[in-house]
C-alpha cells in the first residue's frame, strides 16, 4: 500500500521479472546482446540515484527482489511474467526460482508462466501439465520469438487459436502478449498488435493485456483497444517516461484515458528494468500540466488507485483487497473522462 | 571511432585535393563533404520519421577520391534487422547517387546482424536475397506503412500550426489546400512526405487526403485528427526513446544528434474531442469504419 495526502493506494506490480543474465547463463553473443540492451533502457529512464551497476542488474537475489518491490516498492501484490529466451540462455532467462518464491509468498505473487503455439500438439500437452502445476491464471506470450525456420508468429495464426482454445479451457483467463522487438529479420512491422484485434473479438471471455501499451505502436494499439472491450494496457516502459519527460508522459496517459478509458490501464514497473518505488511516487504525485489541461483532462485520485491496482483486480480475483482500499464508491464507466461533445458521428448504424 | 564532430565536418579525406584530375574543377573537397553528409540527409528513419543524420546514426564519412564510405550506428544491437536494413541500403542509394561518386561502402556497427545486412547491401542482394530463410518478400508494404503514419501525423502537425497561429479553424481544415500552407518546414515537409506516397502537392490539393490521395469527409476530420494526433504522439515518443537510448549507448552521441524538427512545428492541437464511444464498435459496423480510417 502507498498512502500519500491522506489517501491509501491498493498497490499491484503487473509484470515483473526474477531473470539470471548471469556471465555463466549466457549461451551467445545474443545473451550478452540482450541484457545490455535492457541495461540501457534501466539506465537511460532511472532517476540516477536507482541505476544499478551492470553486474548486479544481471542477476538479482530474492532477497533485493522482495525489498524492491514489497518493503520499498510498496506492492500489496506482485504478478511475474516470465519470458523463456532459451536461444539466448542456457537454463533461460526467467529464473524457476519465480514459482519457488510464488509458492512461499501466494498472497503476495503471483506467478504466470508462457506457452509457444508452435510446439504444437505436444506444447497443448505441456501447456495442460502447466497449468495443473502452476494453477495458472496467465500466461504471457512473446509473439516475436525465433523458433525453429518460424520468424514469429500472431495470435491470429490457427496453432494459436487452438492454444487459446484450451486457455478458455483451463480456465486460464489473462493473456499478457509482449509484441516485438524482433532478434530475427520480419517483412512485416514485429510491433504490429492487428493480431489482437481479431482474438479479442474471437474469444470475448478472455482478456488480453498488451504489453507497453503497444509502443512504439501506441495509436494501433489504442484504436484495437477502444473497439474491443477485452484488451487491455500494461504501462511497463510507458510510465518511466514520467522522469525523464512528463509532459511527454502526459500526453501517453492522456491518449490511453481518452481511447481506452481508466478502467483498462494497467501499472507495471517491468521490474528490474526500472524499480516501482519512484514510478509510483511520481505517478501518484503526476498531473497533467495546467497549459495542457485543454487537452486533457485532470487525472484523478480514483483514475490512479485504479491504474495502480484495482484494474488488475478485476482481472485476478484472488487478490483481495482489504476493506477500506476499494473505491468509496462504485467506479463510473469509464466514458465518463471523455467529452461527449462532437462533431460527425462515424461508424454509426 | 570519433564521435567528437557532427557528421559532416569530419573526416573529409584529405585525399580528395590530392587528385583534382579524377573529379569536376568544381568540386572541392568541402562542396563534396556536403554534398555526402546531404545525401546522408535524405535517409529516413522509417519508424521516426527523421533524417539518420539529424538522428546521430551517422559516425563516420569518409571520402577518398570518388569513394565514400560511412559508418552507421543504432539505438541498440536489437532494433529491428528490417528496418536497419532499409537504413543500410537507403544510404548506399543516396550515395552512389552523386554524380561523382563510383565506389560506396556502407557500414552499420554494433548490431546483432550488421554482418549479414553489410554483406547483403553491398553485394545488392536486395532483403529477400540477404535473408533467404527468414524473409517472404521485399520491404515494400513495410516502408509504405510507416510512409503512410509519417504523412498522417503531418497532417496533424501542420493543422496545428494552421490552428494555433494562422487563424485556421477545426471545422474550416476540410478545405486546407497546400497553397495556404506557410513557406518552409510545414509545407516542404508535408510535400515531402506526399511525394513519399507518390502523392502530387499540386498549390491546389487539399491537405486533408488520405494515403490514396482521397480528401477526408468533413463528417469524417474531426475522428481522422484525433486519430493523427495519437500516431504523432506514437511517433514523437518513440523517437524520444530511440535518441535516449543512442545517448546511453554512446557517450559521446549528444554531440551528433541535432534537435527533433518536428518539435518546432509544435503540438497540442485543439481539436474538439471526439466521444469515444461513437467509435466503439457496435457488432462489426465499426470494421468498415476501421478500414476507412486506416
Amino acid at each position: 500500500m502507498y498512502s500519500k495526502d491522506g489517501e491509501n493506494y491498493f498497490i499491484v506490480d503487473a509484470h515483473l521479472h526474477m531473470w539470471d543474465a548471469s556471465d555463466e547463463n549466457q549461451k551467445n553473443v545474443h545473451g550478452a546482446q540482450f541484457i545490455e540492451c535492457f541495461y540501457d533502457y534501466h539506465k537511460n529512464l532511472s532517476p540516477e540515484e536507482y541505476v544499478w551497476t551492470l553486474e548486479k542488474y544481471k542477476k538479482y537475489s530474492e532477497e533485493q527482489f522482495m525489498t524492491d518491490i514489497f518493503d520499498n516498492g510498496y506492492a500489496d501484490h506482485a504478478i511475474f511474467n516470465p519470458a523463456a529466451l532459451n536461444d539466448f540462455y542456457v537454463n533461460g532467462f526467467s529464473r524457476p526460482l519465480a514459482w519457488d518464491m510464488a509458492q512461499r509468498n501466494p498472497d503476495r505473487l503471483t506467478y504466470n508462466h508462457n506457452f509457444d503455439p508452435r510446439n504444437g500438439e505436444v506444447g497443448l500437452r505441456q501447456l495442460e501439465e502447466d497449468a495443473a502445476k502452476y494453477h495458472l491464471k496467465g500466461v504471457k506470450l512473446y509473439t516475436a520469438e525465433w523458433h525453429g525456420d518460424s520468424r514469429g508468429y500472431k495470435l491470429s495464426d490457427p496453432w494459436a487459436y487452438t492454444y487459446l482454445e484450451k486457455c478458455q479451457e483451463l480456465g486460464i483467463k489473462n493473456i499478457h502478449v509482449h509484441k516485438g522487438p524482433t532478434i530475427k529479420p520480419l517483412d512485416r512491422d514485429a510491433f504490429d498488435v492487428s493480431d489482437i484485434d481479431h482474438c479479442a473479438t474471437d474469444f470475448p471471455d478472455l482478456n488480453f493485456i498488451v504489453e507497453h501499451v503497444g509502443l512504439p505502436r501506441l495509436e494501433d494499439f489504442c484504436w484495437i483497444a477502444t473497439q474491443e472491450s477485452n484488451v487491455y494496457g500494461g504501462l511497463a516502459v510507458a510510465i518511466p517516461f514520467i522522469h525523464t519527460r512528463p509532459r511527454y508522459w502526459a500526453q501517453i496517459i492522456g491518449e490511453l484515458l481518452y481511447w481506452i478509458g481508466e478502467d483498462r490501464i494497467l501499472f507495471s514497473s517491468d521490474y528490474a528494468l526500472w524499480q516501482p518505488k519512484w514510478l509510483i511516487e511520481k505517478f501518484v504525485d503526476f498531473q497533467i500540466p495546467e497549459d495542457m489541461q485543454g487537452e486533457y483532462k485532470p487525472i484523478t485520485t480514483d483514475q490512479k488507485k485504479k491504474i495502480l491496482g484495482l484494474n488488475a483486480v478485476s482481472l485476478y480475483p484472488h487478490i483481495k483487497v482489504p476493506e477500506g482500499l476499494q473505491l468509496r464508491e462504485p467506479a463510473m464507466a469509464s466514458s465518463s473522462s471523455v467529452s461527449s461533445s462532437s462533431a460527425g458521428p462515424i461508424g454509426s448504424e | 571511432m570519433n564521435d567528437s564532430a557532427p557528421p559532416g565536418q569530419r573526416n573529409a579525406s584529405i585525399a580528395v585535393s590530392d587528385r583534382p584530375s579524377a573529379t569536376r574543377s568544381d568540386d572541392t573537397a568541402s562542396d563534396r563533404a556536403a554534398q555526402v553528409a546531404s545525401a546522408l540527409g535524405t535517409v529516413i528513419d522509417p519508424e521516426l520519421d527523421e533524417p539518420i543524420t539529424d538522428l546521430g546514426f551517422v559516425t563516420d564519412q569518409r571520402i577518398d577520391g570518388r569513394r565514400v564510405a560511412v559508418r552507421l550506428r543504432l539505438p541498440t544491437a536489437f532494433c529491428s534487422p528490417s528496418f536497419a536494413y532499409l537504413m543500410v541500403s537507403d544510404a548506399q542509394d543516396a550515395l552512389s547517387a552523386i554524380d561523382w561518386v563510383q565506389d560506396v561502402t556502407v557500414t552499420l556497427e554494433d548490431h546483432h546482424d550488421a554482418d549479414r545486412i553489410n554483406r547483403g547491401v553491398a553485394a545488392g542482394l536486395g532483403f529477400a536475397g540477404t535473408y533467404p530463410e527468414e524473409a517472404a518478400g521485399e520491404l515494400d508494404a513495410l516502408r509504405r506503412t510507416f510512409r503512410v503514419k509519417a504523412h498522417t501525423a503531418f497532417i496533424e502537425r501542420v493543422c496545428t500550426i494552421m490552428v494555433r497561429e494562422h487563424h485556421w479553424t477545426v471545422e474550416d481544415l476540410g478545405s486546407l489546400r497546400i497553397a495556404d500552407l506557410p513557406a518552409g518546414r510545414p509545407s516542404a515537409g508535408l510535400r515531402r512526405r506526399r511525394a513519399d506516397l507518390g502523392l502530387p502537392s499540386d498549390p491546389d490539393d487539399l491537405v486533408m487526403v488520405d494515403e490514396f490521395g482521397a480528401a477526408w469527409t468533413p463528417e469524417a476530420i474531426p475522428l481522422k485528427l484525433r486519430f493523427a494526433k495519437a500516431v504523432r504522439i506514437s511517433i514523437d515518443g518513440n523517437a524520444h526513446f530511440c535518441r535516449g537510448l543512442l545517448r546511453t549507448r554512446y557517450s559521446a552521441a549528444p554531440a551528433d544528434q541535432r534537435p527533433r524538427g518536428h518539435e518546432s512545428l509544435g503540438t497540442d492541437l485543439g481539436v474538439p474531442a471526439v466521444a469515444r464511444h461513437q467509435v466503439i464498435r457496435q457488432d462489426r459496423v465499426a470494421a468498415a469504419t476501421r478500414t476507412a480510417i486506416r
